[in-house]
């Protein structure tokens, strides 16, 4: 075990600057996750440019807090109003609300509270304990096998963050073109520029990011049917006695069912690594093997807190779990990591082989932030889950323009320029757009952010092997990494169009408003009001609207999840 | 732009609509094509890198053209009903595709969209940038929450004026109080 890399990590965390801004990071988590209609990466996006003039650790220790606390945060009004905050929040309203229902609304929140700490918890743990030797692995990669790596990054990201492998292809290779605009790598020639001097350096990504991200996702929400109107009515949580007791069962049942606990904080780990997977796949996953593996599966869906438990755990273990492939392979697992991806990047850090090397500490640092932005759901989600519930009331109408607002400050303050303000506005227009068509955006900014790094490895790769593309499948490490890129083209081609078939049979068979849905009773169905459920998310999906337990989940993997 | 018909299926779109059915695919080869066309000047590794990609992406996106329009026209056909375009109040109808607990096969297309307010909000916003090189960052900034809070249907002037007002303010004390942020400046000051 890496103790002093874990230990330097510590030192650099426990300082009253970072511990502040984990703080912060949390509480905003918070609102992040009640607010419907802004999610997680949009926040963190939007923090991005004045994170920046903040020390390194406390930029990034800023920014994963609100990932630790925004997982939280979306199962509150997903368990009081039936309104998920984050998609991945949307298995928890299954049973919460119900519980909610009967009164219990408390005591569903006590119990998720408490999974998500222990969630985050235990995949925290594993994460410290599998960064160095998967960083290891990742260190033998030379130019040509970084090059396969983000090649494959590409197409999982691409294709698991949108419904259709072409498309997120295509925004993917349009992202890579942009990234070529500016000087070349090697010999610093003009690319693109067409004398536009904001242009030299390149498209920035952060005003693309926050365009692709936070312009979309309020257009989105603009074209939305009624935007002033409020969120659902909120179930009372009693006075701060009553909390407290809450509370308190909710950590006795929680601990009561470690197995549940176990199961599906594995299931997060496990799912959260692969990158682009997320949260909403990974709680369906799990809430599914929850249900099936009870001995009462029909009180699943009715208020069981095994169904809270299960979709809770999983979801704080994906969020520390998808640092895993960020921060080894420079792949993020999720839309929020591509955020903390571009804040590395930011402070000079390139995430990759090489990170655990040269910055293992602040590595480290950020790992155990999200540790320690776990246990801090206890005690913070006790004080704020009541006020922060009238928070879920806000209306669109509101809250759009001034996320708009922020989000024009936050593209001026990065590099002081109007032209990036506008950049950030075209780029929001551009994603809107392909998200209104199921084109998912963030393969569009991977390529924007990646894009550099794997023009630099090809080229290098090309001088090593003296111009031959043979060079490329010249070692077995590389082979291994192009079957690997090969079966995950062929996987995702055939599963695709298998999915379109049985899809398009289901909704010919059914009529085309899916009514095996719409029957169901209205309190049964999870409330679409001023979330991003039926809207397309930055993955290009539709949020989803599960109905019952054993409603296949759309994708919809980013962390709100649902960039 | 208009629809050639509201029906489903049968009668071809018109121009506006089936562009806007390939837009995205559209913009990439509009892009792909311009680099394309003005890499000539670049020399050596690093100019054919971008005329790879632009390639590849002229492929994908004929091919996307192709599959977007005739996917559309399909999910017309089977009764998601006709799709929106841009700048047509609520666009078409909302697709029962998209209804409560429906599949979604291709994103929404636009179905169901209010374009009047999109617009209005991205034409505002536009207009707060264009300001903001004459007027500084503050004032054009009003215009864009007081502008954005109306054309979202903020009507009562008190809450338009105080949200605006606080906002604004705050951002203010924030930014250029706080931490600095060199925003540009009114004239006056």
């Amino acid at each position: 075990m890496p103790f002093d890399e874990i230990s330097a990590g510590l030192d650099l965390l426990f300082q009253a600057g970072p511990l502040a801004w984990l703080l912060l990071g949390v509480t905003l988590g918070f609102v992040v996750g009640v607010l419907p209609g802004l999610s997680t990466s949009n926040t963190a996006a939007l923090l991005l440019p004045f994170s920046i003039g903040l020390p390194l650790e406390s930029s990034l220790v800023l920014i994963v807090s609100i990932y630790a606390g925004a997982a939280f945060g979306g199962a509150v009004p997903a368990i009081l109003v039936n309104v998920p905050g984050e998609t991945g929040s949307a298995v928890t309203a299954l049973d919460g609300y119900p519980m909610a229902k009967r009164g219990e609304g408390g005591y569903a929140i006590g119990i998720a509270r408490m999974a998500s700490v222990l969630g985050g918890v235990i995949s925290g743990i594993v994460v410290l304990l599998v960064l160095e030797p998967l960083g290891g692995l990742a260190l033998k990669f030379g130019a040509r096998e970084m090059f396969v790596v983000i090649l494959l990054g590409f197409v999982v990201a691409s294709s698991i963050m949108g419904s259709n492998v072409r498309k997120g292809i295509l925004a993917g290779v349009l992202g890579l073109l942009l990234a070529t605009v500016g000087a070349s790598p090697l010999t610093a020639q003009n690319r693109f520029t067409f004398d536009i001097l904001d242009l030299y350096e390149g498209i920035p990504f952060l005003p693309a990011l926050i365009g692709a991200f936070a312009i979309s996702e309020m257009l989105l929400l603009a074209g939305s049917k009624d935007p002033t109107k409020p969120g659902g009515k909120i179930v009372g949580l009693g006075g701060i006695r009553q909390q407290l007791s809450d509370a308190l069962r909710g950590v006795k049942t929680t601990l009561a069912h470690p197995v549940a606990v176990l199961r599906a904080s594995s299931i997060g780990m496990f799912l959260g690594v692969i990158p682009g997977v997320g949260t909403s796949i990974a709680n369906f996953v799990s809430y599914g093997l929850a249900k099936r593996q009870s001995k009462e599966p029909e009180q699943f869906g009715k208020g069981e807190p095994k169904g809270v438990i299960a979709s809770e755990a999983c979801d704080n273990a994906v969020t520390s779990a998808t640092l895993v492939p960020t921060l080894t392979l420079g792949i993020p697992g999720s839309a929020t990591m591509a955020v903390v991806l571009a804040a590395f990047y930011l402070q000079g850090i390139a995430p990759g082989p090489r990170v655990l090397v040269t910055n293992s500490a602040e590595v480290y640092a950020v790992v155990l932030a999200l540790l320690v932005a776990s246990l801090l759901i206890l005690p913070l989600g006790i004080l704020l889950a009541a006020p922060l519930t009238q928070i879920s009331r806000m209306p669109i109408s509101f809250l759009v323009p001034g996320v708009v607002f922020v989000s024009l400050a936050g593209a001026f303050a990065s590099r002081s320029s109007l032209f990036d303000v506008a950049l950030t506005v075209i780029f929001g227009v551009v994603a809107y757009i392909m998200r209104l068509h199921g084109y998912p955006v963030i393969p569009l900014i991977l390529g924007l952010i990646l894009g550099p790094l794997a023009e630099e490895y090809l080229l290098r790769g090309l001088t090593l092997g003296n111009d031959q593309m043979s060079y490329f499948f010249d070692s077995a490490v590389v082979n291994v990494l192009w079957f690997l890129l090969a079966a995950m083209v062929v996987y995702l081609v055939v599963s695709g169009r298998r999915d379109a078939v049985r899809r398009r049979r289901r909704a010919e068979g059914s009529g085309p408003a899916g009514p095996q849905l719409l029957e169901e009773p209205a309190d049964r169905r999870v409330s679409t009001v001023s979330t991003t459920a039926g809207r397309p998310g930055p993955d290009g999906v539709t949020g989803e609207r599960p109905a019952d337990g054993a409603s296949p989940p759309s994708q919809a993997p980013d962390d709100r999840n649902a960039p | 732009m208009t629809t050639s018909s509201r029906s489903t299926g049968d009668v071809r779109p018109g121009i506006g609509r089936r562009l806007w059915l390939v837009s995205v695919p559209l913009f990439a080869l509009v892009v792909a094509g311009g680099i394309l066309a003005v890499s000539g000047e670049i020399t050596g590794r690093e100019g054919t890198y971008p005329r790879v990609l632009a390639g590849i992406i002229i492929v994908l996106a004929l091919i996307s053209m192709r599959s977007d329009y005739v996917m559309a026209r399909r999910d017309e056909h089977d009764g998601a009903g006709p799709m929106a375009v841009p700048g047509e109040e609520h666009g078409a109808p909302a697709a029962p595709l998209h209804e409560e607990g429906a599949e979604d096969f291709e994103g929404s297309r636009g179905a169901g969209v209010a374009w009047k307010r999109v617009l209005a909000l991205t034409a505002v916003t536009f207009l707060a940038i264009y300001l903001m090189s004459w007027l500084g960052f503050f004032i054009p900034a009003t215009l864009l929450v007081g502008g954005g809070l109306i054309v979202l249907g903020v009507r009562t002037w008190w809450k338009v004026a105080t949200y605006t007002g606080g906002l604004v303010v705050g951002a203010y004390l924030l930014f250029v109080e706080a931490l600095g942020v060199p925003f540009p400046p009114a004239p006056w000051s």
